[in-house]
């Protein structure tokens, strides 16, 4: 149980990171009060980028955020096993320091989006992302 | 009282607007307008972006036309806004004005592709004075298609390789590419290369010969760089190799880089060899777009090929000892002219087809003796070179007997062989006494073959005096200057030629010496009948227009190089059947049979090929002329010697199989591939006699020529275009192709320029023109036409530009719109864009011959209603190009996300190769190769550097730059 779950879903690399965050949540060293508000500065942060770059992907970080705020909405409402995995997987989000760095303006929130939408479809949550 | 303001409010004011400041923007410092060319931040990683420094061009009052650069610390710099504009009313007639600066901006305005993956079409290099063949279109689509224009051209001898850098290089020009252009030739065709590009596609090149940087080095300071000067420049490799041009060479960069015959500069052994591939590398990695042009690129070697490759793109191949076609398929294309036979040959006139004869004769007796002795000759020198062989022991290249060297001296002239002699005993301290008194004994027997022993030289002055009647002309080659040196004086003290009919050129000729004979040769008017020549001439220099005779005097032992200099008089363009004579000497003698061997299967070979000789030597896997005689040489070495030496293995072949030359070939449907732009004007000429007109330039006009007699009014602008151009009579722009394809053909045979200049969108008038014509509204001005129309009365509407610069400072994106207002003083807004120019030209009324300007004049209260709605237009074509530039990133990125992907795994196969052999070479030689390491090191660079040069090229600026247009009123039903 745990990050294994998503040995189909994920790359090698992206499983690790992923792993290493769920192992944060369980310890409980992931606070939502920091999220929330990392989750701002993503938002901040990601206006400037487009603005460097028409190839950074404005829309996918949006949907991201969207995606994170809906599931923290929503978070009563999971079982403790679903619950620990969005939570890693909105941390895995905030982090930048992750399979490939958010500081990379091209593909930097890709592994991100793949985490996200692999927690999502695995635990069959709802949001924006399953929208589109 | 005057206050001295801070230096930190001067930085403040600056750093509130620097985001705002772009390439392409406008700003106001010290007063005056300019328009950003670059903006560079002093520290790019200061997230406050405080300090920075602007390259600008000026636009108002004195300033127009220079170039400033400001620092954000030291000026206040302003950004304008776009709705800053002065309204200036259009009284022209029927507006020709406007119609003139509209169309002078589309022409300026650099052609981009719709989408990065679409297959760029030719828009106007077909125009260019040339018969038009489907397979020359076809490199400049491969190289625009790519994400960055660098190909390498490997065509065939006589294909029209320099046609088709024209072609390509008149689109560059028409992409914004193409400002400056360094073009790097052979020293004999420097003038012709010249002549062909301004002739043939209008484009202007200085050319920096010896005497021409000789005459830059009196007129420039010596700090200032030469290459600085001149933005289209020719040069020679050899001029440009030299050490002192290399630092200034390093501190300018060139936005297409052309090197034609391209196998001069790969990577081999020989210092000078080498010191040409630096510079090539040094020339390229700068440009933008490169050209490397060659009919044997290949120099046999895996890692020369390569290393021409990686001139156009580094990250292409991963092992230079181990790669393939599929690997190079993007930047390389081959046709040999049985690829392109059916379209040539459906454009031909005549009979064009080879006369190929074989001259056979009987050696003399004389002769039969010298040959004999040399085989004899047993030499200390070439015994060690055997036993070496014997043993595998490799050299560096290879080297044949000296043995061998004195037959192939003879076998050019008995004083080739003396020659050879000579300097040996001269040079060679090694020599032993006995070599000594044997290579003495052969001088004298040498010396006893007389012209009248020598049976070759009777046979040509036979061909000359049978073939060479009336005003035909002849080109002789041979190998060796002594023979070269031998005929000339030989044929004028026999009375064959006049000493003015008589023209030599060999190697150690100056670039201007060479170009003045090649000159003299090509031209009618000249006495000059016959050109002897080493193969220096055998190399991309045009001998057809009066000679379509052509003698080997030697045969070089090498296919490759007989279809090289054949190549010379059998090309696109000739118009008589070409004749070749290839002289070899036959002998009953056993002993000398084996030496005569290699000159059988030469004979055997020319009897049985086809229109192109070197077709089966490529196929053979022989890829230069000297690789190939080298073979030769050892083959012949091999069945005299009966020697086991290990044969040298050929690289395999990497030419583009058929399949892979169709991903690009566009067959005979070449309207496909062609897109005309889109014009206000019916005609070129049209849109520059309405330019000259409006202009108040004098001039006259007669059939497809307009002449510009006095050039009073441009002469700043024309001073600095190359002398060869400028005719003391002024300028007869020719906009007819086929009459100017004569003029190119009639100045061709009279060794002059051509009497009028192609008006191409290229050409320095008709640039001097569009510029002249910009300004008739220039900086903030901007036309208001208030003309009559069916709409209704006051209408108001705005036609708008916006475009997107990259982060090299270049235009990226651009679209026109229209924003239109029912009624000056209402906000209902009607939008139209993004809008074509096929449709704006209808939208405008500019195009209709029955448009009037009824010159009424606007009143002020219009003006402050135009005011009022000119930054609601602005606020709305920035949300246009917000939008535009949303779907640029859309489109886009996953085609970067798939070159970044490419980038990646090249570079973990290249690191893995390179460990490979770093590792072999370690457990050889327990050292690792110096080479190898930096090699190492520099893949990562390498990879970011063309990262970060794909990134920022597709990157753009969130803020677009706006400009107003035209602002159209109407002024009530007509």
């Amino acid at each position: 149980m745990g990050a294994l779950d998503y040995k189909n879903h994920l790359q090698e690399d992206y499983l690790d990171y992923f792993g290493k965050e769920l192992e944060k949540v369980q310890n409980g060293e992931v606070d939502l009060k920091v999220l929330v508000s990392e989750l701002k500065t993503i938002a901040n942060n990601a206006s400037i980028k487009h603005s460097e770059t028409e190839l950074f992907d404005y829309e996918q970080v949006n949907t991201l955020i969207t995606q994170s705020y809906y599931l923290l909405d929503n978070l009563e409402k999971y079982d403790e096993e679903t619950k620990n995995d969005v939570i890693a997987a909105i941390s895995y989000f905030v982090n930048e320091d992750d399979a490939i760095s958010d500081s990379d303006l091209l593909e930097g929130f890709d592994d991100d989006f793949a985490v996200m939408l692999a927690v999502v479809e695995y635990r069959g949550l709802g949001g924006p992302m399953i929208k589109k | 009282m005057l206050q001295a303001r801070k230096l930190s409010d001067i930085s403040k004011q600056s750093q509130k607007d620097h985001k705002r400041i772009i390439p392409g923007s406008r700003i106001r410092v010290r007063g005056e307008e300019w328009k950003v060319l670059q903006k560079r931040y002093f520290n790019p990683n200061d997230p406050k972006k405080s300090e920075f420094e602007v390259e600008a061009e000026g636009q108002t009052g004195i300033v127009v036309g220079h170039k400033a650069i400001f620092i954000s610390n030291i000026d206040v710099i302003e950004a304008v806004e776009p709705h800053e504009i002065n309204l200036i009313q259009d009284d022209s007639k029927r507006f020709t004005h406007t119609k003139l600066y509209l169309e002078s901006m589309l022409r300026k305005l650099p052609i981009r592709k719709k989408s990065e993956s679409e297959l760029a079409k030719i828009r106007v290099g077909h125009k260019g004075a040339f018969d038009h063949y489907p397979y020359q279109m076809e490199p400049t689509i491969k190289a625009l298609s790519a994400l960055r224009p660098k190909v390498l051209i490997g065509d065939g001898v006589g294909l029209g390789k320099t046609i088709e850098i024209g072609i390509m290089l008149s689109e560059l020009i028409k992409r914004g590419k193409g400002r400056r252009i360094l073009i790097v030739t052979p020293k004999a065709i420097l003038q012709q290369f010249q002549k062909e590009m301004f002739g043939r596609f209008g484009i202007a090149l200085t050319r920096l010969d010896s005497n021409g940087i000789a005459g830059l080095n009196r007129m420039l300071p010596s700090t200032m760089n030469p290459f600085m000067f001149h933005d289209r420049v020719i040069i020679s490799m050899d001029t440009l190799k030299s050490r002192r041009y290399l630092n200034s060479l390093q501190k300018c960069s060139w936005d297409t880089v052309v090197i034609d015959e391209c196998h001069n500069v790969s990577v081999k052994g020989g210092n000078g060899k080498n010191q040409r591939a630096r510079l090539a590398r040094v020339l390229c990695e700068k440009a933008e777009a490169v050209i490397l042009s060659s009919a044997t690129p290949h120099d046999g070697t895996s890692e020369g090929f390569a290393s021409l490759i990686k001139l156009l793109d580094p990250t292409l191949i991963k092992d230079e000892q181990d790669y393939t076609a599929t690997d190079i398929a993007s930047v390389f294309i081959r046709r040999t002219k049985e690829n392109v036979k059916d379209q040539i040959r459906m454009n031909m006139k005549g009979n064009t087809s080879r006369d190929n004869n074989m001259v056979q004769f009987p050696l003399t007796d004389k002769e039969t003796e010298v040959l004999e002795t040399i085989h004899n000759l047993v030499l200390e020198e070439d015994n060690s070179l055997m036993e070496s062989r014997k043993k595998g022991l490799k050299g560096r290249g290879f080297k044949e007997l000296f043995r061998t060297t004195l037959k192939k001296s003879f076998l050019s002239s008995p004083n080739a062989l003396i020659d050879t002699l000579n300097n040996k005993l001269k040079k060679s301290k090694k020599l032993t006494t006995s070599d000594r008194k044997s290579l003495e004994k052969l001088i004298k027997l040498a010396e006893k073959t007389t012209k009248s022993n020598f049976s070759k030289y009777q046979e040509l002055k036979s061909i000359i005096k049978k073939e060479i009647t009336g005003t035909k002309r002849i080109v002789v080659f041979t190998e060796r200057i002594a023979t070269l040196e031998f005929l000339k004086d030989e044929l004028l003290k026999d009375k064959v030629f006049k000493a003015n009919e008589i023209e030599t050129m060999c190697g150690s000729m100056s670039d201007s010496d060479a170009q003045t004979v090649a000159n003299k040769f090509q031209s009618k008017k000249e006495k000059v009948k016959i050109l002897i020549a080493t193969n220096m001439a055998s190399e991309g220099l045009n001998l057809h227009q009066q000679c379509h005779h052509l003698v080997h005097f030697d045969l070089p032992w090498s296919f490759i190089t007989l279809e090289q200099r054949n190549g010379r008089i059998d090309r696109l363009g000739q118009e008589n059947q070409p004749h070749f004579y290839y002289m070899c000497g036959t002998s009953e003698s056993d002993l000398i049979k084996a030496d005569l061997h290699i000159i059988d299967k030469l004979k055997n070979r020319i009897e049985n090929a086809g229109e192109c000789m070197d077709d089966t030597s490529l196929q053979a896997g022989f890829l230069t002329g000297e690789q190939e005689e080298n073979a030769y040489t050892l083959e012949m070495e091999q069945v005299e010697f009966d020697i086991q030496t290990e044969e040298e293995k050929n690289d395999e072949f990497v030419w583009l199989s058929e399949e892979e030359l169709s991903a690009v070939s566009i067959g005979n449907n070449i309207e496909e591939y062609i897109d005309e732009l889109e014009s206000f004007f019916e005609t070129d000429q049209d849109f520059v006699r309405a330019s000259l007109e409006e202009l108040e330039i004098p001039f006259k006009e007669k059939g497809s020529q307009i002449l510009i007699e006095d050039t009073h009014s441009i002469k700043h602008e024309i001073e600095h275009l190359p002398t060869e151009i400028i005719n003391p009579k002024g300028f007869r722009l020719e906009f007819d192709k086929k009459s100017m394809m004569k003029d190119i053909k009639s100045s061709e045979q009279n060794n002059e320029w051509p009497s009028s200049h192609f008006a191409t969108d290229a050409n320095p008038v008709v640039e001097i023109l569009k510029n002249k014509s910009m300004d008739l509204f220039h900086g903030a001005d901007t036309p208001i036409l208030f003309y009559k129309g069916e709409a209704n009365e006051h209408k108001l509407s705005f036609l708008m530009q916006g475009q997107l610069y990259n982060k090299h400072g270049q235009v990226i994106f651009e679209e026109w719109a229209i924003c239109s207002f029912n009624n000056i003083n209402g906000n209902n807004m009607d939008l139209y864009g993004p809008i074509p120019i096929a449709e704006l030209k209808e939208w405008t009324g500019l195009t209709n011959s029955k448009l009037v300007n009824p010159k009424e004049k606007i009143s002020e209260k219009m003006h402050q209603g135009i005011d009022e709605k000119l930054t609601m237009a602005c606020t709305w074509m920035q949300d246009v190009m917000e939008g535009m530039r949303k779907d640029r990133g859309d489109k886009f990125r996953y085609q970067i996300k798939k070159e970044k992907q490419r980038l990646s795994k090249w570079s973990t196969e290249r690191e893995e190769a390179l460990k490979g052999k770093l590792n072999q070479a370690k457990k050889e030689s327990g050292t690792i190769p110096l080479h190898l390491k930096a090699e190492l090191k520099r893949i990562q660079k390498t990879k970011s550097d063309y990262e970060k040069w794909v990134f920022d090229h597709f990157s753009t600026d969130k803020n677009p730059v706006i400009k107003i247009l035209g602002v159209f009123i109407n002024a009530g039903k007509k």
